[in-house]
């Protein structure tokens, strides 16, 4: 697994690593947590579309993801090229 | 909208109970006393079916079926199987081989709805009875044998089916299996080629 800082999730490649387990600390966000596990599962996408993907609140997508790869449950696999 | 969900699994695996756990209405069973070598692992039986109805947000339910344990009941399936839109596959993890019981039901799912289009998310039951076998075993021995359904490894959870949140857990990932199914297919290399 590559390491990346909070802000790089955000532009990689996300791929799952395992589903988190039902627990206290995923309680309340189980629905969208299921949702983003889902579609990695099948597809790594960039963290940015993933709230466009699944129509999650940004902010709400994008603390998700920073406590699954926290969690070690998702990784990041390539960063996206920089254009410009 | 309304989708149905089919619990099966061997007898004993929890497929009643965990109808029972989450259900909004009060589940029709058709359990009657077991009167064969069933009666040695419980009481009562499933014959024909239960339903379970969960209600989600808007008038959106899940339909929650559960299929007989017994294979001489084994036409309820035929009935069953098609109507479904998602598969839930309990296991006993304390049964003496749950591994084959596994492969019997890969193998039934197999014979009944061939291509493997339909989600399947694997609740385990009883795991805290069998401890020193690890949950492990199962996503192991699916990666294997190469099983996909829609495309993916079915995720394999710890269930105890007497508790609602965890029914509760297995089905939002059977839904959002379903979801993701249909808004992002898999597009097998013969097709995507054929397309260009």
């Amino acid at each position: 697994m590559t390491k990346a800082s909070s802000g790089e999730i955000s532009k990689q490649v996300l791929h799952l690593a395992s589903w988190p387990p039902l627990s206290q600390q995923w309680h309340d966000t189980a629905p969208h947590i299921t949702r983003i596990c889902a579609l990695l599962a099948r597809r790594p996408s960039v963290g940015m579309l993933i709230p466009v993907m699944l129509d999650i609140p940004p902010h709400i997508a994008h603390s998700l993801l920073e406590a699954l790869h926290a969690n070690g449950h998702i990784y990041p696999a390539a960063a996206l090229p920089v254009r410009g | 909208m309304e989708w149905t969900i089919l619990f099966m699994g061997p007898v004993g695996s929890g497929k009643t109970q965990a109808i029972q756990s989450i259900s909004d209405i009060e589940v029709l069973n058709t359990d009657v006393a077991a009167t064969d070598e069933i009666r040695q692992v419980k009481s009562r039986t499933t014959v024909s079916m239960d339903v379970g109805v969960l209600n989600l947000s808007g008038n959106d339910k899940l339909r929650l079926y559960g299929a007989p344990g017994q294979d001489r009941f084994d036409f309820m399936w035929d009935i069953l199987m098609p109507q479904a839109k998602g598969l839930v596959l309990m296991l006993n993890h304390a049964s003496a081989d749950p591994l084959a019981e596994l492969d019997h039901y890969l193998q039934v799912i197999r014979q009944r709805l061939p291509g493997n289009r339909l989600p399947l998310v694997i609740g385990v039951t009883h795991v805290d009875q069998n401890p020193e076998i690890p949950l492990s075993i199962y996503t192991q021995h699916l990666q294997q044998k190469g099983v996909l359904f829609c495309g993916v490894t079915p995720h394999v959870i710890a269930v105890d089916s007497r508790i609602r949140n965890h029914v509760r857990y297995l089905l939002l990932i059977m839904v959002a299996q379903m979801e993701m199914a249909k808004r992002f297919p898999v597009v097998s290399a013969k097709v995507a080629v054929a397309a260009l």
